[in-house]
């Protein structure tokens, strides 16, 4: 029986709908197998190509320097004019109050270990608070030309110092609402390398080697001139009111709510400006280079 | 879709007493049009590159897995250890993050096409039930689980399609919108704000993804059930069928006048 109807009422229904959504052209049963075949040849070939060019994709070679297919990171470069374009000046990372914050796990010890694949506070090397009292972060111009280095103890005590309460994100997903305490590295950098402000990029990296059995200084994190310049980014000393410990990035590190942790470099002892496109360390292990939120 | 019968080489004109045509004649009606075919299809493998790539990114932070339960109960987690391993999805953060962040576009694209395109052929009607299609709902569910015998009259999809149709558009809508808030919560705070927060984004995007899997499971167990010839109609565009079956009768076949005769003989 062609209809569901069982009443007048539901008849009318019922072809009301057909007529609205139902009702395509018929064609007879040997137009069909000559336009059926010419379908399924398609969605194969389709359904082939598919595959194959996803293959292609995962298979394609990465750039030098990198490893994941360049076409993907053709396609991150592609996201970050999007969001470039978009980007407000002057727009701010949300807040919260000191009451929120939370504890916040040490993940990332890339750079600070004594040996390589130490997860236990002990095995990072230890910033003692003499080697604090002389730190220094050394700077290289767009010029390659070395800059005076500037001392952790006039970060300290000469410019304004904020607390600033954000919730900090991890590209693994989690997030944690915590307390920074220390100043604008805007502020830093007037001060210290005014004309490097004009900079495309700062890379900040974790300190050369001080010794023979401190291999692992090696983490870098390049950071746009956007960010170099807001005012939601700090240098900071202190984590939820405590000194930073050595897997937080004792005795200076960067934090900004505008990128994920990963660009928030633990234990700042270089930073070179370059108005080239640069890469950093986990830029060259397949992440995105803004890694901007 | 409002062809007439004739317009296209090869249509057909059937006869109005269908109770004429022989049981053996077999007829072919459009059911679904070029532009829908593609829509519908491309959801297929980039859903797939889009979940794969998307548990990749959920099992980096191993220490925190979503949990079903009650109280400290734990009823479920995902994913079980078998599924981590067996896809071998741990420690391969930085493409599932560059597949998800690339290919999400195409899925965005995609539905914001299949948006306008409902809107602009007026198609929404074809999958948004009306009143008494949602109380109808029920009736197919119930013709399905073979607990009755009548099933409610339709337009081209039953109540029950519409009804999960709909809900699968406000999903992926709900989808890509936490997606967009835990891509970008910066740029986008508003967005963020609007889940209550990062955590919650993330609650449901995770959640909009387990309810579309979920349907996609349930999908293919219906297309399985339908047999063939449907399954077909979404690759040709065409249902071919016997010329008396309801799924390709010309809608003079659906005329109440005529239905009283019937149901009278």
């Amino acid at each position: 029986m062609i209809s569901d109807a069982t009443n007048e009422e539901e008849a009318a229904r019922e072809r009301r709908l057909r007529e609205q959504t139902d009702n395509g052209e018929i064609i007879s049963a040997e137009e069909y197998k000559r336009r059926s075949r010419r379908s399924f040849l398609a969605f194969a070939g389709l359904g082939i190509g598919g595959f194959v060019g996803f293959n292609r994709i995962q298979n394609n070679e990465s750039r030098d320097d990198d490893t994941i297919p360049a076409v993907l990171r053709a396609g991150l470069e592609w996201n970050e004019g999007v969001w470039e374009r978009v980007q407000r000046d002057g727009a701010k990372a949300r807040t919260f109050s000191v009451s929120d914050r939370e504890e916040i796990r040490v993940n990332g010890r890339h750079g600070l270990r004594a040996t390589r694949n130490a997860t236990a506070e002990a095995d990072l090397i230890q910033v003692s608070p003499e080697e604090a009292e002389t730190w220094e972060i050394s700077m290289t111009g767009t010029d390659g030309v070395a800059l005076d280095p500037i001392p952790l103890a006039s970060i300290k005590s000469d410019f304004e110092v904020h607390d600033m309460v954000w919730e900090h994100k991890c590209v693994e997903g989690w997030a944690n609402i915590v307390h920074w305490t220390g100043v604008r590295v805007s502020d830093v950098l007037e001060a210290y390398a005014p004309e490097q402000l004009d900079a495309e990029w700062g890379v900040m990296r974790t300190p050369a080697e001080t010794d023979g059995g401190r291999q692992e200084r090696e983490y870098s994190a390049a950071i746009d001139r956007y960010t170099l310049r807001h005012s939601q980014s700090l240098f900071a000393w202190r984590l939820n009111d405590e000194d930073l410990t050595n897997g937080h990035g004792a005795p200076i590190r960067l934090v900004t709510p505008l990128k994920y942790g990963i660009k928030q470099i633990k234990r700042v002892g270089v930073i070179d400006f370059t108005n080239d496109r640069p890469t950093d360390y986990w830029t060259q292990r397949g992440y995105d280079l803004h890694a901007g939120l | 879709m409002s062809q007439s019968l004739d317009d296209e080489p090869g249509a057909v004109e059937l006869p109005d007493d269908l109770s004429a045509v022989p049981a053996a004649s077999f007829v072919a009606k459009k059911k679904h049009s070029l532009a829908l075919r593609w829509m519908h299809w491309l959801n297929f493998p980039l859903l797939m590159i889009m979940m794969y790539s998307g548990m990749r990114i959920y099992l980096s932070d191993g220490a925190n897995p979503y949990v079903i339960g009650i109280g400290g109960w734990e009823i479920f987690e995902f994913w079980p250890d078998k599924v981590d391993t067996g896809l071998q999805l741990r420690g391969k953060l930085a493409k599932g993050i560059a597949f998800h962040l690339v290919f999400g576009w195409f899925f965005v694209i995609n539905g914001v096409i299949y948006a306008l395109w409902l809107s602009y052929k007026g198609q929404w009607r074809h999958i948004v039930p009306d009143l008494q299609g949602l109380k109808d709902a029920r009736k197919t569910v119930a013709h399905d689980l073979h607990l009755s015998k009548t099933k409610p009259v339709q337009g081209k999809y039953n109540p029950m399609q519409q009804l999960t149709y709909s809900a699968v558009l406000v999903i992926a809508f709900l989808l890509v919108a936490s997606g967009f808030a835990i891509y970008k919560p910066g740029q986008l705070a508003l967005l963020e704000a609007a889940f209550g927060g990062y955590d919650y984004a993330r609650l449901v995007h995770f959640s909009m993804t387990v309810l579309l899997l979920g349907f996609f499971f349930i999908h293919i167990l219906q297309v399985v059930r339908a047999g063939w010839r449907n399954f077909a109609s979404m690759v040709t565009g065409y249902r071919y069928d016997a010329a008396d079956s309801q799924e390709v009768a010309p809608i003079s076949a659906f005329d109440s006048e005529r239905h009283d005769e019937e149901v009278d003989s």
